[in-house]
């Protein structure tokens, strides 16, 4: 019996510790400066038009090959690379 | 001969092609025009589910459960027992997913899969998966039903358009980075399981999750291979989406090789998009088609592998070469069914019904495939302990295997990614 409530205990525990972490990983990104707090502000941001194409893990082709008029079909790829810069900021 | 034919309604094999076809009927005919998924929310998990959605992912949960336990009982399962541990694992889905939908986790990248197997390890480590709830989480027929889904979204006939830049710097690296993978972790480190060094060398190679399941069903491996390949690939995968970015641009690369570099070395799609987004619209650009023309792959590695496998792996040494009428009993049959699917959306689907409504199917569909995967990573979790998680480390061999191939793969790639956008080969594609 005792076992039982140890186990239920450690179970119950485990889901705090998750909910403390995801609650901590959230407090700490927001306030995260540097390259690293832009990366991950800028994919809180952005996060939704990403997911729109890649909410799993293989991507609509279809969507970046027809999309001709706007962010990623091919001729507008071409077109971006064409008149790329570099990375430096 | 009987046997053979019996096999077609009593194999979980089989049944998952049957779940998919009738998945994919179903959405066809019209009969399944929506298909939920939860929201992203930021300080309230309520939000996750606005409106009706929490009654449509309820009805989802259902209608699956409805659908896999007609497979069960013609299978002869326990049905009942099956439903039952069925309608948890669909909870902890839902439960899964919903973490990995706050706006902060989704940003680092921690996907559905790694707060599914959390979920599920924590469970049979701590109270126990009870015999009940163990026949509900049949892990491989949710992975075998999600691959032969996932088929029907990797399109042969959009392959070309996309251009031979990015078909070098995908397909000239994947097969070389495997190839070494397998001989580094086979004959260097002499790990004793073949299935480890394969799926984390694919995991590393093709595209993270997706392609380590795939390989996994299609060499047999254990769970805890496919869970320890899994875990490490989600965790590298964070790592070199924050730290390849912030390098690329301390370097001054140009944003199209960044791009085809961080498109062919990170292994989750959505690390690859938002890693690329970080360097600019072009470097997205590139690093989305690159990973794309690699996610491809999953199919061809997956059946060349379960061959291999039958042909050499598992071959007893000395043994006569297997026969054809052997290698098709041993082969997993579910890649057929992957294979079929992604045929018939390319060749038939497309041409007969046309763009916009295949992609409307797909869309469906994938969000079908994708809970298929979560209830396979939380069935994962449950049939796990981490006592078997931890045989498996063998002195850090794995992780070893994993960073030193990664390493491979991040300077082959890095060169590929020059030659074919940095204006060698290709002058389109110069500055």
């Amino acid at each position: 019996m005792r076992d039982t409530r140890h186990r239920w205990l450690r179970l119950i525990l485990g889901f705090a510790a998750i909910a403390v972490f995801v609650s901590l990983l959230h407090l700490g990104s927001i306030r995260l400066g540097g390259a690293t707090g832009r990366l991950i502000e800028e994919n809180r941001q952005r996060d939704l038009e990403v997911y729109a194409y890649v909410y799993s893990e293989v991507s609509e082709l279809e969507d970046f090959l027809n999309d001709e008029a706007g962010k990623y079909g091919r001729a507008a790829l071409i077109k971006a690379i064409n008149g790329q810069d570099t990375c430096r900021p | 001969m009987s046997k053979e034919i019996e096999k077609l309604w009593r194999s979980e094999d089989y049944w998952s092609i049957w779940f998919a076809a009738s998945l994919f009927v179903g959405i066809i005919a019209g009969a399944i025009t929506r298909v939920p998924k939860v929201d992203k929310w930021v300080s309230n998990p309520i939000a996750a589910f606005p409106g009706d959605l929490a009654g449509w992912i309820a009805v989802l949960g259902v209608g699956l459960g409805v659908l896999l336990t007609i497979g069960v009982a013609v299978m002869r399962g326990d049905w009942k027992e099956f439903f039952l541990g069925y309608l948890v694992v669909f909870v902890l889905a839902v439960l899964a997913y919903t973490v990995a939908n706050q706006s902060s986790v989704k940003a680092w990248g921690l996907g559905y899969a790694i707060w599914a197997l959390t979920f599920g390890l924590l469970i049979a480590n701590t109270i126990g998966t009870r015999k009940w709830l163990l026949q509900g989480a049949r892990s491989e027929m949710f992975i075998k039903t999600g691959l032969v889904l996932l088929g029907g979204e990797l399109l042969f006939s959009e392959i070309l358009k996309l251009g031979l830049p990015g078909l070098l710097v995908a397909w000239v690296v994947t097969p070389t980075v495997i190839i070494f993978m397998w001989l580094f972790g086979t004959r260097w480190l002499k790990i004793a399981s073949k299935r480890m060094v394969i799926i984390v060398a694919a995991a590393t190679s093709v595209c993270g999750v997706s392609a380590a399941i795939a390989v996994a069903s299609a060499c047999r491996a254990k769970k805890a291979e496919l869970t320890l390949a899994v875990g490490m690939t989600m965790i590298f995968t964070v790592l070199m989406m924050i730290l390849m970015p912030p390098l690329c641009k301390l370097v001054g690369m140009s944003p199209a090789v960044a791009g085809g570099w961080l498109g062919g070395t990170i292994d989750s799609t959505g690390a690859v998009v938002a890693a690329g987004a970080f360097l600019g619209p072009t470097a997205e650009k590139v690093a989305a088609v690159v990973k794309m023309i690699q996610n491809i792959l999953i199919g061809g590695v997956a059946f060349a592998v379960a061959i291999f496998w039958i042909t050499k792996v598992d071959r007893d040494p000395g043994a006569p070469r297997p026969s054809l009428m052997e290698i098709w009993h041993r082969f997993p049959k579910f890649i057929l069914g992957f294979a079929a699917a992604s045929l018939l959306f390319s060749f038939v689907l497309m041409p007969t019904l046309g763009h916009e409504e295949v992609s409307g199917i797909l869309r469906l569909s994938k969000v079908l495939r994708s809970w298929f995967f979560c209830l396979a990573f939380v069935s994962i979790g449950l049939e796990s302990n981490f006592k078997e998680l931890a045989s498996q480390m063998v002195g850090g061999k794995p992780i070893y295997l994993y960073v030193v191939g990664q390493s491979f793969n991040l300077l082959l790639t890095l060169l590929m990614s020059w030659i074919a956008f940095g204006g060698i080969l290709f002058t389109v594609y110069a500055g």
